[in-house]
Formats: structure tokens, C-alpha cells, sequence
């Protein structure tokens, strides 16, 4: 009989349960993943930190590329890194590393051959994705005379030539242009609809884009797991920050400064609203009126901002460090 | 374009070993040029023996084996093949984790001993390839030049030597290739090995063997040197082959064994003896021991070492 921790694990996309890495031994060795636990639900999953946070190592740890130090971590119930797991999933490394010496198409067949796939559908498969990176005319040149943009989609159509239940992105758009991104984001969505996607990044803009749910480690260890919604609400609700817009930012700003719990105020150079940083939120939103009889200006707009999860971000960073 | 179209073809499916060892034997290692260059490599030296040799001086078929397989045991087998071997199986493993192709390997359905086995066997296969493609022309040649000799028993006598050397330094290397992220590092150890043993060693042994004065022991018997003397077994193996397919050892080539300390000169009786430190069949299952030890600590190393750029 299945205990109860085996049904778990195999109801989600990705599980970790005290999932550790420590490099070296003794005085020398670094801990880079501390014991984290996290699930993956079908859809697409960002996997965010600053750099050095341990997202790499995470992901070299769910392939079996590295070995485990302590914990476990499980792809739809099969031991990461074992042949059955890596039957499941797809993967592009962070700097994707080719045979320069073969021609793409090659590359591609062979990278779906060896994922069990026969050579004929290999290669239809191989021709199809060429021509929808529009890579017809580079197929027959050698890898190593391409650009950086066409390494990157050549990887990319190798990570998914075999059909995988789950792909695997380590950090996917950052050696392209803006553009580049832009077409890479499309196309994880896209892929989304047949797939499950985990995707590593830095890049919070891309991950608020693309991804149904995150995940933010920072130092090893992880920060907050959940939807991206989820996180959003909370964070908004717990900020204290206000944006006011008037007839006359110039002249309420003044009595705005004065008043005692007010932590910072000032007009965005942008935008030229009032941002007001306050410690206070409730004794702000009765004040604000008053002000504006006083000073007899009109009101264009007064909120609370929703956080983007860049501002979430730095935020629990700042949390984190502190 | 609808990717759900492309993402959901067939599923027949193929061994990735297969298609590992295919793509190792195809791009790795068999490419025309340096294929060429090899077998040129290895029958320079026979063929300029066959050139020079007169069809008089080879009255007899042993003389042919005795003669022209001096040169291609120690020249084309010993010295070419084997740093022919090592400079191809340094690569395999070593050159795939230094440029980071091997972490896209290992997230393929494919055991990590999977992956090691499919590049050896390419390695034997294509040096399989090489020695019968050198030992056929030479034979050839021979034939033509010698109507007279038996190339069939020279052919196989050394088809069978080049497997033995050929699993001892793609073993060894392929080992070091494991362990090492340069190609240039794993070869270093097996090339030393043979510049060593078949270059600088193979000159000082028959000094080593002489007793300098009466009932002085030989260094080489006295610290038993023959231990771990590869050129010995190696060619005390050889010596195997040649007694098992002409059932004798011909008297030509007791100078040529004498080289590898299988004989030594009696200086009372005036006569060469053999050595015996080893029988022929003890040397053969060492070599294969060591083999064994060499493949078996590579794929120890490779299946525990973390992989990443």
C-alpha cells in the first residue's frame, strides 16, 4: 500500500521535500540549496532569485546532472534524475552548449532520437520546427557558424522536439534581444497549452508574463511559494504606499510633508503624481480631503498602487537580507 | 503553425545507446581525414620494411612474421595505434563537460553508464577498424611483393594483439577522460605510459636484465621490475598468440621477445633462454584485470561526478 507522502508527491508536476546541495566538504563546502520544498502544479511555474541564489543548482539537481546531498525531489511521482524522471521532461541549460561541428538539423534529429523517437519522425519533427523558427536556410550550416539568437532557438526546439510532459528553462531569454524575448515569451505560452513549464529567471517583468505560479529562493532558501496572484493581493493589501493627483501637486505636497506620520513624500518626475510613503494609511485617506478643501484644488486620483511583483520582489529581498 | 501538431508525433521509439554510439563513432572519432592520416601512421614503417626487404632475404614464411612483425608490434601496434586510441578516447567524455554538452546528454533518457558504454564501444569499434584497415594493406602488400608468405596467420596474429592493446588504453584513457575536464589532461597519463614503456624503458631493459658481474642478480630480476613491466606482458601475451596460431615460437624471433625481457642471453651456455616471470596466460588475465579496474573506476567516477558548466 502507497503511504499517504508517495499520493502526494505524485499528484504535482515537480515535488521537493528538504531538497539540499551543499559543494565541497568540511571548512570548504558551500551550502547553495538549504533543504527547500516546493511543489509544481500543472502550468507555467517561474523559479525566481537574484543571482547565486541556488536556482541552478536547483534545476541541475530536478535533471540529475548533480547529485542530491540530502532530501528528496520527485517529477510526477519518479525519482528526479533517474531514466524515467528524464523520460518526462525537456531541458535548455542557462548557457546551452552545442556540437559545432553538426549541422542544426542533425542536432535536432539527434537530440529526438535520443529521446526514443524514430529517425523519419525525427526529422519531419526536426523540419517543422526549423521552418516555425524560421531557420529553413540555417538547417544545413554547421552550429558553430551560427548567431547567438539562432543557438538559443535551436536549443530551445531541441528541448521540446520529443514531445515532454514537463520542460525546463534555465533562465531562457537572457542572452536575447528584446524582440527575441518577446518571441520566446509568446512561445513558452503557446507550449504551455501541451506542456508543463518550469522557468528560471531574474528577469521579474518576463516571469509576471508568463507564469501562473513562482517560486522566489534567495540564498538557498525559499522565500515564498505560491500563485503570482495570490502573492500580489497580499502584498497590496500590506502596502503602505499612496499615489494622489491633483490640479496642483505643487502646492498640497507642502501640507502633505508637514504632517507627522508621513514617511516620505514626493512627485514623480515621470508621472508627476505625489507618491506618499506613509506609516499611517488610515489617518491619510481621512486627511486627504481636508487638504484639498484647504488648498482648493481639484482631485484627478488617489490610490493605492498594486505591487508589481518586481516591488514584491525587492521588497522580500530587503525582508530577507534584514 | 500549430505547435500542439508538432508535439504530438509518434512515439516509436529507438535505444538511445544506439544513437549515442552512432553519433560518437560518425562526428567523434571516424572522420575521413584523420581516418587517413592514422593508417598511414600505422603502415609507414611496415611498408617501408616490405619496400626495402628482398624477396631473397624471406626464404622461409616465419621470417616474414618475425621480420615485419617486429616492426608492427612495437612501431604501428605499441607505439602509433595505441597514441592514435589515447588521443581519440581522451576526448569523449572530458571534451563533452568542459563545453557543456554533456549536461543536455544527461537529461536524455540515458543511463550515465549507458553513456559511457556507448562512447567505448564506439572507441573499440572504430579502433577495430583501423587496425584491420592497416593490417590488410599491409598483408596486401606483402603478399603481393612475397607470393610466398602466410599473410592469413600474420593478419589474425596481430588483429588479435591490437584488440588487447586497444582495450588497455581506451580503458585507461577513457577512465582518465571521466576524471579530467581537459582532453589534453586525460591523455597525458596513458601517452607517458607509452612514450615510457615502448620508447624510453624498452631501451634500458635488456641493460637492466645483463648481470655485470658473476652471480650478480639482474635490477630487473633483483627488484622484479617485470611486475610492472606493461611492455613484458604485453608481449608475452603477443607470444601467446603466435605459439596458439602457428603452435611454435619461430627461432627469428626469440631476439625480437628478447627486447621485452621474455629471453635473456646466457653468457656461460651461450644461449637464450626464457624468463618465464610470468606465463604467458598470467600476463593475458592481468592486462584484462587491469582493463577491468580501469573501466570500472571511470564509470564509478563518471555516475558519481556532478556535472555542471
Amino acid at each position: 500500500m502507497e503511504s499517504e507522502q508517495a499520493l502526494n508527491f505524485k499528484n504535482f508536476e515537480i515535488w521537493t521535500h528538504e531538497l539540499t546541495k551543499v559543494y565541497g566538504r568540511g571548512n570548504k563546502s558551500i551550502k547553495a540549496v538549504k533543504g527547500i520544498n516546493f511543489v509544481m502544479n500543472p502550468g507555467i511555474h517561474g523559479f525566481l532569485g537574484p543571482n547565486g541564489a541556488g536556482k541552478t543548482s536547483t534545476i541541475n539537481m530536478l535533471i540529475g546532472a548533480i547529485s542530491i546531498t540530502k532530501g528528496e525531489a520527485k517529477i510526477r511521482g519518479k525519482e528526479a534524475g533517474s531514466v524515467e524522471a528524464r523520460k518526462l521532461i525537456g531541458f535548455l541549460p542557462q548557457d546551452p552548449a552545442f556540437y559545432d561541428y553538426m549541422i542544426g538539423e542533425d542536432y535536432l534529429i539527434f537530440k529526438a532520437q535520443l529521446s526514443g523517437m524514430h529517425k523519419n519522425e525525427a526529422k519531419e519533427k526536426a523540419n517543422e520546427l526549423l521552418k516555425h523558427f524560421e531557420m529553413d536556410t540555417a538547417k544545413a550550416r554547421k552550429i558553430g557558424k551560427y548567431s547567438g539568437g539562432e543557438k538559443q532557438k535551436i536549443g530551445l526546439a531541441a528541448s521540446f522536439i520529443h514531445n515532454p510532459e514537463i520542460l525546463i528553462l534555465d533562465e531562457p531569454t537572457a542572452n536575447l534581444d528584446p524582440i527575441g524575448r518577446g518571441n520566446l515569451i509568446k512561445l513558452i505560452k503557446e507550449l504551455s497549452k501541451d506542456m508543463s513549464i518550469f522557468v528560471s529567471s531574474h528577469v521579474l517583468s518576463e516571469i509576471e508574463q508568463m507564469c501562473d505560479t513562482v517560486t522566489i529562493i534567495n540564498k538557498g532558501e525559499i522565500i515564498i511559494t505560491d500563485s503570482i496572484k495570490n502573492i500580489k493581493n497580499f502584498y497590496s493589501k500590506t502596502t503602505n504606499l499612496h499615489i494622489l493627483d491633483t490640479s496642483s501637486n505643487e502646492k498640497i505636497i507642502q501640507d502633505i510633508e508637514k504632517l507627522d506620520y508621513i514617511s516620505r513624500v514626493w512627485i514623480d518626475e515621470k508621472e508627476k503624481k505625489i507618491y506618499i510613503d506613509s506609516e499611517d494609511t488610515e489617518k491619510l485617506q481621512e486627511i486627504i480631503p481636508t487638504l484639498l478643501v484647504k488648498n482648493r484644488v481639484l482631485l484627478k486620483s488617489f490610490y493605492q498602487p498594486e505591487s508589481s511583483l518586481q516591488d514584491i520582489f525587492i521588497e522580500l529581498m530587503k525582508e530577507d537580507d534584514s | 503553425m500549430n505547435l500542439k501538431s508538432l508535439t504530438k508525433l509518434g512515439k516509436e521509439k529507438v535505444s538511445p545507446s544506439w544513437i549515442l554510439f552512432k553519433k560518437t563513432f560518425t562526428f567523434n572519432l571516424f572522420t575521413p581525414l584523420k581516418f587517413l592520416l592514422s593508417v598511414i601512421f600505422m603502415i609507414l614503417i611496415p611498408e617501408i620494411g616490405i619496400l626495402i626487404l628482398n624477396p631473397i632475404d624471406i626464404p622461409l614464411e616465419y621470417q616474414f612474421l618475425s621480420l615485419i612483425g617486429y616492426f608492427v608490434v612495437i612501431f604501428t601496434f605499441n607505439i602509433i595505434f595505441s597514441l592514435i586510441m589515447i588521443f581519440s578516447a581522451a576526448p569523449l567524455i572530458s571534451d563533452e563537460i568542459r563545453s557543456g554538452t554533456m549536461l543536455t546528454l544527461i537529461s536524455k533518457p540515458i543511463s550515465r553508464i549507458k553513456i559511457i558504454g556507448s562512447k567505448y564501444l564506439a572507441l573499440l569499434s572504430y579502433g577495430l577498424f583501423i587496425s584491420c584497415c592497416s593490417l590488410v594493406f599491409i598483408s596486401l602488400s606483402a603478399l603481393f611483393k612475397f607470393p610466398a608468405v602466410e599473410v592469413f596467420q600474420f593478419f589474425i596474429i596481430h588483429l588479435l594483439y591490437s584488440i588487447l592493446v586497444l582495450f588497455i588504453f581506451g580503458s585507461l584513457t577513457i577512465s582518465f577522460s571521466t576524471i579530467f575536464k581537459k582532453p589534453r589532461n586525460a591523455a597525458l597519463i596513458p601517452a607517458v605510459v607509452v612514450v615510457f614503456t615502448f620508447l624510453i624503458f624498452m631501451s634500458f631493459r635488456s641493460m637492466l636484465m645483463w648481470s655485470f658481474e658473476p652471480g650478480e642478480m639482474p635490477i630487473y630480476e633483483k627488484y622484479q621490475l617485470y611486475h610492472f613491466d606493461l611492455g613484458y606482458h604485453l608481449a608475452n601475451v603477443y607470444y601467446l598468440i603466435v605459439e596458439s596460431i602457428i603452435s611454435i615460437i619461430p627461432t627469428e624471433m626469440v631476439f625480437f621477445f628478447e627486447l621485452f625481457g621474455l629471453y635473456k642471453f646466457d653468457f656461460n651456455s651461450l644461449e637464450y633462454t626464457q624468463t618465464n616471470y610470468y606465463s604467458p596466460i598470467g600476463s593475458l588475465i592481468l592486462l584484462l584485470v587491469l582493463t577491468v579496474i580501469f573501466l570500472v573506476i571511470g564509470i564509478f567516477y563518471f555516475k558519481k561526478r556532478d556535472i555542471s558548466i
